[in-house]
């Protein structure tokens, strides 16, 4: 990012601030595509990725009067607004499962449904989703931003605001619960 | 990274791209926190610290103006009195 846009994106800021709504929708059009594309290939649905959407930007509304470009983007700024509104909202649906164990989702992979032995590519897809799902929170969203978003390393780790080492470690485990979830099904149906 | 890890990541974004925004989500948002910032700029029209001088003040001016004291001392003088007339402020 250079010099001029980072000062345009300050000036929007300052706009925002002292309470421009047009800089703020102009904002919220700019950048609440992918922030609702990682809200909702974590949370799997419209509502749930509306409602963190909805967050991000009330947080950014909020906030704006504190914002310093410094060396973070706005965009980082943003990834990291997003990835705790998302593991908000994913302990916000383990205690409402804990609460109301009949509002919670199916916890086993579902078998395919055509009687086939074998998986064709469209259920492997929704069995890599459903694997995807069980991940604990943290684990999926740095596959989300590692290998959906493709965010380095170092981007990743600022937006969950923990350590390079700490999230590769995160990656591990998440790369390994997969693939062990992945190869029990096709064993299950193969 | 080796192989088998670029396999499963293909099969990932593969997956997940199947889960597509919506188009119409940044006229949801706009709208949505529109009405939120509307019903936010409603404060209330008095404040608990000022509700607090309220009815402190009130309570002066009422003390000065009323004679509670007939009230007051027959209510101390009852067993318990005092507690029960702390339960009633």
């Amino acid at each position: 990012m250079d010099a001029d846009e980072n000062g345009t994106i300050d000036a929007q800021m300052d706009r925002i601030a002292k309470g421009d709504e047009t800089a703020f929708n102009r904002l919220v059009a700019d950048h609440s595509a992918f922030v609702h594309t990682i809200a909702k290939r974590f949370t799997g649905n419209t509502a749930d990725a509306d409602d963190i959407t909805q967050a991000v930007f009330w947080t950014v509304w909020e906030k704006a009067s504190g914002w310093k470009s410094g060396g973070a983007s706005l965009r980082t700024w943003l990834y990291r607004i997003t990835a705790n509104r998302c593991i908000d909202q994913a302990r916000r649906a383990r205690v409402r499962g804990f609460l109301l164990p009949w509002d919670r989702k199916a916890q086993s992979i579902a078998a395919p449904e055509n009687g086939e032995t074998g998986v064709d590519d469209k259920q492997r897809l929704a069995l890599v989703l459903a694997a995807l799902d069980q991940l604990p929170a943290r684990q999926r969203l740095a596959i989300i931003l590692v290998v959906d978003q493709e965010l380095s390393i170092n981007e990743a780790a600022t937006a969950m605001t923990t350590s390079p080492g700490a999230l590769e470690q995160l990656l591990v485990r998440a790369r390994r619960t997969l693939r062990s979830k992945l190869q029990e099904t096709e064993q299950d149906h193969g | 990274m080796d192989e088998r890890n670029e396999a499963l990541d293909a099969q990932v974004r593969a997956a997940l791209a199947t889960r597509q925004p919506d188009t119409s989500v940044a006229s949801r948002t706009v709208a949505a926190l529109s009405a939120r910032r509307s019903q936010s700029v409603r404060k209330p029209v008095l404040p608990l610290a000022a509700a607090f001088a309220a009815c402190s003040v009130t309570g002066f001016v009422i003390a000065r103006l009323v004679p509670l004291t007939p009230v007051v001392d027959p209510l101390v003088n009852l067993p318990g009195g005092t507690f029960l007339l702390w339960g009633v402020l």
